[in-house]
C-alpha cells in the first residue's frame, strides 16, 4: 500500500523529461496525500489492534451467509409501520433496507425504510451488547442493503421529523446483512424524492426523468412511486369493483390480431408464421362481439399498442386499457349514466381509500385536489363551441377540438361549474369513426361522448351502429374496404343488441388525477417510440 | 319575450346544503312558464352526506322526451358546495367573476323573466331591491340584532299592504320569504308577516320550495 515517498534530485516525467512546475506541484500534493492516507491506515491499524481482543459482541452482527432457505428461524419481522409507542420496551426483529447511516463518534444514527415507511434506529457502544466494532460495522453497511435488525423499540422526547415513524426509535442490539448493495448507487434516493419546484432546495441535486428510468428499480423505491403505483393498482381495483357490482362480467381478447382495427398506420406489425399479424390497437372489435354474443355487458383490462411516433407527456406505445362496452335498452346515455357513475366512485374511492398515499405523493408533485360532481357534469358539443367562442377561439360548428382547445375548454368548465371531471357529449359526426352512429334529430351530431380530466381527453366512446346494413354504408361513406373489414360486419348478423361503451388508459387516469406532468411517472416501465428497456 | 341566444344558458349556482336558497326554487318555477328550461342537481366533492330531498330538488332525471340539452333554452344547474357564506352564480367564465349573495342570484334570474324590470317602472324597481337588500344583507347574514329590526318593518309595511312592493307578489317577496326559512325565524313572526307567509306558500311558484323546508 505505501507509495514511495521520496523524490528524485532532477524529477523526471515518466517519458523521462523533466515535470513542468505544474505538473510538478501536482506530483508533491499527490504525495502529500498518500503520506496522509497511510498515516490514517496505521492510525487505524493500531486501533483495531488494541480492540480485537475486546470485541465481545461479535455475534451480534455480519454479513449473513446467502440465504439458501437452510432454516426456518422461530421468529416474526414487524412491518416498520406497526413501530409505534405501542410497542414500546420491545424488543423486536426488523428487517429493511438501510436508507441512510450516520456514524458520529461512539454512536450511528440508521434510517430504515420499507416500502413508504422509515424509521430511525440508534446503535451506540454499551460495555455488554454493542462494540466499538459493531457500531462502525454497521456505519458501513451499504446505502440500500437489506438488513435484519434486532432491536428495543423506545420513544423519543422529541418527534423524529424526518421519518414516519415519529414517535419511536429502535435500539440496535443485532445487526445482519441479508443482501448487500453495491457501494456506488446510480442515483440517490434523496434526490429522486426531492419536489421538482422547491424554490429553497434549488441548487440540490434532483434526477432527471430518464436517469430515473434507465435506473427505473431503484427510482421505484422511493416513497413516493411506492404511493404512485398503489394507487395505480387502487384505479384497477375500483375500475373492476365498481362494474362487477352493475353485473359486468370481466373478458380477456387477443392482442394478436389478423387485421387493423381502424386504419392502418398506428399498428405494430409482428411476424406470424409466415404472415403478418397486427398488435390490438384496442379490444374495440372482441367487446362488440362479446356483445353480440349475448354478454350484455363486459369490461377488458389489458394492453394496448398505439405505433403512432408521438413522443409527448401523454403517449406511450403501450399502455393498460380498461374498455367496457355494454348492451341498453332504448337511449345511449343509460351508457353514459353508467361510465360517468363508474368515475364518480373512482374518483370517491382514490379520495377515501388512498389519502396517505395521495400525501405522499403531493409532497413531491403539488397540485390542485381533484374536484368532481356527482352526478357527473354532462356538456354538449355545441355548448363548448359556444363556450371557447366565448372566450375568442374561432372554431366551427363541425370542427373537432385540438388540443389546446380541450385544455382551454377544461379551464372554462372549472371556472364555471368547479369539476376536473366532465363529458362531453354530440360529437359532430364528421369527426368520429364510421361505426359511431348518428344523431336521430340532427344527423351532423353523433350519440358520441369524449370524457375529461383536467382538460385532457381520457375517453372516447359513443353508440355503436349494431345494423350490418347501415354499418356498410357508413363504412362506405369513409371509403373504407368492406372486404377488409366483413368479419367484423358479418357479427351483426345474426342479432345484436343495441350496444354503446368506451375506453380509458390507465397511466392517463392516475396521472391526472393525481396532477402529475408525464405520463412516464404512472407507467412502470414505460414504452415510448424511444424506450424499449428496461 | 326575453331572447336568449346560443345554444343553452346554462346558469350555475353553487349553495352550501346547510341554507338552500329557497328564493332559487321559486324563480325556477317561473322561469319553466317562459322558457323551456330544465335543471339539474349536483354534488360537489367537497361535500358529503348530501339529504335525498336536495339531490332530487330541481326534479331532475325526468327528462322523459330525452331532448338533448342544446334544444333547451335555459338550463339551472345547481350544484351542493361548500361555499361560504353564500351562494354563488357562474354564467359565463370568459365574461364575468363569480357573483355572491342570494339575492344578486334573485336579482339577475328576475332580470330574465322581465327584461324591461329597470327600464319600466324605476320607483317599483328599486322598491323591490330596497327589501331584496334588505333580505340579503339584514336578514340572510345580519346579526339577532338587525333580523328583529328587519322584521319590525316587515310587519309595519305589510300592516296596511298585501305584499312588499305593489299590488301582487314581487322578487322582493320572493327573497324575504327565502330568508326568513332559512333563518329559522318562520314559525315565531308577528301577525302581518304570518298571513303574508300564509299567502305565499299558497302561491303555486311557492310549491317546491314550500316542501324543502319541510323535509
Amino acid at each position: 500500500m505505501e507509495k514511495e515517498n521520496d523524490q528524485p534530485e532532477v524529477p523526471l516525467g515518466p517519458d523521462g523529461k523533466p515535470l513542468s512546475k505544474k505538473a510538478l506541484k501536482k506530483q508533491q500534493k499527490d504525495a502529500e496525500k498518500a503520506a496522509k492516507k497511510a498515516q490514517r491506515q496505521a492510525q487505524q491499524a493500531a486501533e483495531a489492534d488494541t480492540q480485537v481482543t475486546e470485541d465481545f459482541s461479535k455475534d451480534r452482527y455480519g454479513n449473513m451467509a446467502m440465504l439458501q432457505s437452510t432454516e426456518k428461524p422461530d421468529r416474526r419481522l414487524v412491518r416498520v409501520e406497526e413501530l409505534t409507542p405501542s410497542l414500546a420496551g420491545e424488543t423486536v426483529w426488523v428487517r429493511a433496507r438501510m436508507h441512510t447511516s450516520r456514524a458520529k463518534g461512539k454512536q450511528c444514527f440508521l434510517v430504515l425504510r420499507q416500502q413508504q415507511f422509515n424509521v430511525q434506529a440508534l446503535a451506540f457502544v454499551n460495555d455488554k451488547t454493542v462494540s466499538k466494532q459493531m457500531v462502525k460495522f454497521a456505519a458501513n453497511i451499504t446505502k440500500e442493503s437489506i438488513i435484519d435488525v434486532e432491536g428495543v423499540v423506545q420513544k423519543v422526547a422529541q418527534p423524529v421529523e424526518s421519518c414516519t415513524q415519529r414517535d419511536v426509535e429502535l435500539h440496535v442490539e443485532r445487526v445482519f446483512v441479508v443482501s448487500a448493495s453495491a457501494p456506488q448507487l446510480p442515483l440517490q434516493l434523496d434526490d429522486a424524492a426531492r419536489p421538482e419546484h422547491d424554490e429553497e432546495d434549488a441548487s440540490r441535486p434532483r434526477v432527471n426523468q430518464d436517469t430515473r428510468l434507465d435506473n427505473r428499480i431503484i427510482d421505484l423505491r422511493t416513497t413516493t412511486n411506492q404511493a404512485v403505483y398503489r394507487v395505480v393498482a387502487g384505479v384497477c381495483d375500483l375500475f373492476r369493483a365498481t362494474l362487477t357490482g352493475k353485473g359486468f362480467v370481466e373478458i380477456h381478447t387477443p392482442k394478436i390480431i389478423s387485421a387493423a382495427s381502424e386504419g392502418g398506420a398506428n399498428v405494430f406489425t409482428v411476424s406470424y408464421f409466415k404472415n403478418n399479424a397486427y398488435l390490438a390497437q384496442s379490444p374495440q372489435l372482441y367487446k362488440q362481439m362479446a356483445i353480440a354474443a349475448d354478454f350484455e355487458k363486459v369490461f377488458t383490462v389489458g394492453a394496448v399498442f398505439r405505433a403512432e411516433d408521438s413522443n409527448t407527456h401523454r403517449h406511450l406505445t403501450e399502455f393498460v386499457g380498461l374498455d367496457l362496452e355494454m348492451a341498453f335498452n332504448y337511449h345511449y346515455h343509460e351508457v353514459l349514466d353508467v361510465i360517468g357513475d363508474m368515475f364518480v366512485h373512482i374518483f370517491k374511492g382514490l379520495r377515501d381509500r388512498y389519502k396517505t398515499e395521495i400525501n405522499t405523493i403531493q409532497k413531491q408533485y403539488p397540485s390542485e385536489p381533484f374536484k368532481f360532481l356527482e352526478p357527473s357534469l354532462r356538456l354538449e358539443f355545441p355548448e363548448a363551441v359556444t363556450m371557447l367562442r366565448e372566450a375568442g377561439v374561432e372554431i366551427g360548428d363541425e370542427d373537432d377540438l385540438s388540443t389546446p382547445d380541450e385544455k382551454l375548454l377544461g379551464k372554462l368548465v372549472k371556472a364555471k361549474y368547479d369539476t376536473d371531471f366532465f363529458i362531453l357529449d354530440k360529437f359532430p359526426l364528421a369527426v368520429r369513426p364510421f361505426y359511431t352512429m348518428p344523431d336521430p334529430n340532427n344527423p351532423k351530431y353523433a350519440n358520441s361522448y369524449d370524457m375529461y380530466m383536467r382538460g385532457e381527453e381520457i375517453l372516447s366512446g359513443a353508440q355503436r351502429i349494431h345494423d350490418p346494413e347501415f354499418l356498410t354504408e357508413r363504412a362506405k361513406a369513409h371509403e373504407i374496404d368492406i372486404e377488409k373489414i366483413k368479419s367484423y360486419i358479418d357479427s351483426f348478423r345474426y342479432g345484436c343488441p343495441p350496444h354503446g361503451g368506451g375506453g380509458i388508459g390507465m397511466e392517463r387516469v392516475v396521472m391526472l388525477y393525481l396532477g402529475l406532468t408525464n405520463i412516464r411517472k404512472t407507467s412502470m416501465f414505460p414504452r415510448d417510440p424511444k424506450r424499449l428497456t428496461p | 319575450q326575453a331572447q336568449l341566444e346560443g345554444p343553452v344558458r346554462d346558469i350555475v349556482v353553487n349553495a352550501n346544503p346547510s341554507s338552500p336558497p329557497l328564493s332559487l326554487f321559486i324563480l325556477y318555477e317561473l322561469l319553466k312558464q317562459q322558457f323551456r328550461c330544465f335543471g339539474s342537481v349536483h354534488v360537489h366533492s367537497s361535500v358529503e352526506n348530501v339529504p335525498e330531498g336536495l339531490c332530487k330538488c330541481l326534479g331532475n332525471g325526468i327528462r322523459s322526451d330525452l331532448r338533448n340539452r342544446t334544444d333547451f333554452q335555459l338550463a339551472i344547474t345547481l350544484i351542493w358546495k361548500d361555499v361560504k357564506p353564500s351562494p354563488q352564480m357562474m354564467m359565463s367564465a370568459a365574461y364575468q367573476t363569480p357573483i355572491h349573495g342570494e339575492s344578486n342570484v334573485a336579482r339577475y334570474l328576475g332580470r330574465i323573466l322581465q327584461p324591461s324590470y329597470d327600464a319600466q317602472d324605476p320607483v317599483t324597481a328599486t322598491e323591490i331591491d330596497t327589501w331584496v337588500d334588505m333580505a340579503g344583507t339584514q336578514v340572510l347574514l345580519g346579526n339577532n340584532k338587525e333580523r328583529a329590526a328587519s322584521l319590525r318593518s316587515l310587519n309595519s309595511r305589510l300592516g296596511k299592504h298585501d305584499w312588499l312592493v305593489g299590488s301582487g307578489l314581487t322578487l322582493a317577496d320572493m327573497v324575504m320569504w327565502s330568508a326568513l326559512h332559512q333563518t329559522g325565524q318562520a314559525a315565531g313572526v308577528p301577525a302581518n308577516v304570518k298571513r303574508w307567509m300564509q299567502a305565499c306558500n299558497g302561491q303555486p311558484a311557492f310549491q317546491s320550495a314550500l316542501k324543502l323546508t319541510q323535509s
